[in-house]
């Protein structure tokens, strides 16, 4: 599903994002990426989502080599992923309804669709109660809850979170990455860049861990902070 | 592109439209102003021409001949003048003739009978005999009096064209376009500038929005879709608002030319000529304006 080899960011101001790193992602797996603040998460992310490009190697993730795609093909590519951030990105104007709605009336997906989709995955995140209240009306899991609804209502293959339990307490968080974790089930390949300790210690998911943009450690069942 | 697709694109247009009022307001006035610019000076501009057009095949060309000319010279001279191009019609006036258009002209202007002035130049008349030719429109003007000079040793004693009036004419018609393109360049330019804002922050406004859309895969067109529209809108609107001024406003303008030029006996444009180029032209350069706007604005401001 995500192949990548020897991939490098170099920023403009000659910063590392990524150093050279290799690593392969298979079809429904659950992959924590995990690492100290300016370790390269986030940088690995958003060349996933084909926002910024390796500087150098090569990097497979649907089966499409990103450094070939041409910027007309990158919104189709995009459809075949769903993101979640730590700050959410919701609507304020627009219902949790409307929001999820709103990721596939931009597809140009029918009426039809729309309203059998929208409720199903509203009540998958267990938000069916609140589908016409609007985001400043809702706690911060229900916002995050929301915007996995939204990433996942055009039902695509792979799931990416940049930290999404980022601002929620750790109760809240759990019930976001047992969401995650049964979207997973569903066979959807989930990668979560995380901070969050707890969590990946007791998930026992895969863990890559990059330091300076680098992978230092990648084991099957892993915990945050295994000692090398 | 969908009908689905079509009505979000407009509707989100219009929701940002309102959302910016002021801004909006803003560009549609500028650039209503603009317009309306151009539509006034059409106005004047287009009856100018015609009235320019209309004095080459009314008043004529007058070719006064040399007294001692034979018939049959005459004869060959007129379809000498005839076979000039854009000449279109000739007419031969005799001394008596001429001595009879003008006795009639004073009496006209006096309303005098009985004896004149004039009363016995019949035996000694002064007026030489002349032709007086029609052309097709003054832009010949010059081209015909250079063909009637090299005809001169055939029998012309002299040319007389009403050109003074024409050039009159002429000359206020250049003032006006230049006057009136350098008004309509710099206000095109502020009403760019204020539409161009007027999108960004449009743009700024939707940011989560623009962001979303971004990943969840929507392509280029549909997210600057909305703003282009917003961009034809204001154009539109733009346009729609002089027409609607200047429409009622046509005869007044008229008949202001009429005593500020103290013509007479001119046809004008129809309403229908006019107001059939107007809003065609007002409507391309308004959505020109606009879209050219919006789209220098998007691609600075989104990249999407
Ligand atoms: N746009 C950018 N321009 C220049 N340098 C950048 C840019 N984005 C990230 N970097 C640098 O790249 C490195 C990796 O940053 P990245 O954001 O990927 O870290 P991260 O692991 O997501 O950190 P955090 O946990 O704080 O979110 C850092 O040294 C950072 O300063
Ligand atoms: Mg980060």
């Amino acid at each position: 599903m995500i192949v990548a080899e020897n991939i490098t960011k170099t920023y403009e101001n000659g910063a590392k994002g990524l150093d050279s790193v290799t690593l392969r992602i298979n079809q429904g797996e659950f992959v924590f990426v995990v690492g100290s603040s300016g370790s390269g998460k986030t940088t690995f992310v958003r060349m996933l989502l084909k926002e910024i490009e390796p500087t150098e190697g090569t990097l497979i993730v649907n089966g499409e080599n990103l450094c070939a795609l041409t910027p007309k093909q990158i919104p189709f590519y995009r459809r075949r992923m769903g993101v979640v951030f730590q700050d959410f990105r919701l609507l304020s104007n627009k219902t949790v309804y409307e929001n999820v709605a709103f990721a596939m009336q931009i597809l140009g997906a029918p009426s039809r669709d729309i309203r059998r989709n929208v409720p199903s995955v509203l009540a998958l995140v267990g938000l069916q109660r609140k589908a016409k209240a609007f985001p400043n009306q809702l706690s911060g899991g229900e916002q995050q809850r929301t915007s996995l609804a939204r990433a996942i209502v055009n039902k695509p293959p792979l799931l990416l979170a940049d930290e999404p339990t980022g601002n929620l307490d750790p109760d809240t968080a759990w019930e976001i990455v047992s969401l995650l974790d049964d979207i997973n089930g569903r066979g959807t390949t989930v990668v979560v860049a995380t901070h969050a300790k707890d969590i990946v210690d007791q998930m026992k998911k895969r863990v890559i861990t990059l330091r300076n943009g680098v992978i230092v450690r990648d084991i099957e069942k892993g915990g945050y902070s295994d000692e090398l | 592109m969908s009908f689905r697709f079509f009505i979000y694109i407009v509707s989100e247009a219009v929701r940002s439209l309102i959302k910016n009022r002021i801004m909006t307001i803003a560009s549609v006035l500028t650039l209503g102003l603009c317009l309306f610019i151009v539509s006034m000076s059409f106005m004047l501009a287009a009856n100018l021409d015609y009235m320019l057009f209309q004095m080459g095949s009314r008043m004529g060309i007058s070719v006064y001949l040399r007294a001692d000319l034979s018939e049959f010279s005459r004869h060959a001279l007129e379809s000498e003048i005839l076979a000039i191009p854009h000449v279109t019609n000739v007419e031969y006036v005799s001394a008596e003739d001429a001595l009879g258009r003008f006795r009639d002209q004073l009496s006209d202007n006096t309303s005098q009978n009985g004896p004149t002035v004039l009363d016995g130049l019949e035996n000694d008349n002064p007026l030489p005999a002349s032709f007086v030719l029609n052309i097709e429109s003054v832009n010949y003007w010059d081209f015909v009096e250079n063909e009637l000079n090299k005809l001169k040793d055939q029998g012309i004693e002299n040319v007389a064209l009403g050109k003074q009036a024409a050039n009159y004419l002429n000359t206020l018609n250049n003032v006006l376009r230049v006057v009136s393109l350098v008004i309509i360049l710099g206000l095109g330019v502020i009403s760019m500038v204020i539409i161009f804002n007027t999108i960004r922050l449009a743009v700024n406004g939707r940011k989560t929005e623009i962001n979303i859309m971004k990943y969840v895969g929507a392509t280029d067109a549909f997210i600057r879709g909305p703003f282009i529209i917003e961009g034809v809108l204001i154009g539109v609107i733009g346009a729609g608002i002089p027409l609607l001024i200047s429409y009622p406003m046509y005869d007044p303008v008229l008949s202001l030319l009429v005593r500020v030029l103290l013509v007479r006996g001119f046809e004008f444009r129809s309403h229908v000529y006019i107001f059939s180029v107007l809003i065609t032209l007002c409507l391309v350069l308004g959505i020109t304006i606009g879209v050219a706007s919006s789209i220098t604005s998007i691609r600075r401001h989104l990249k999407v």
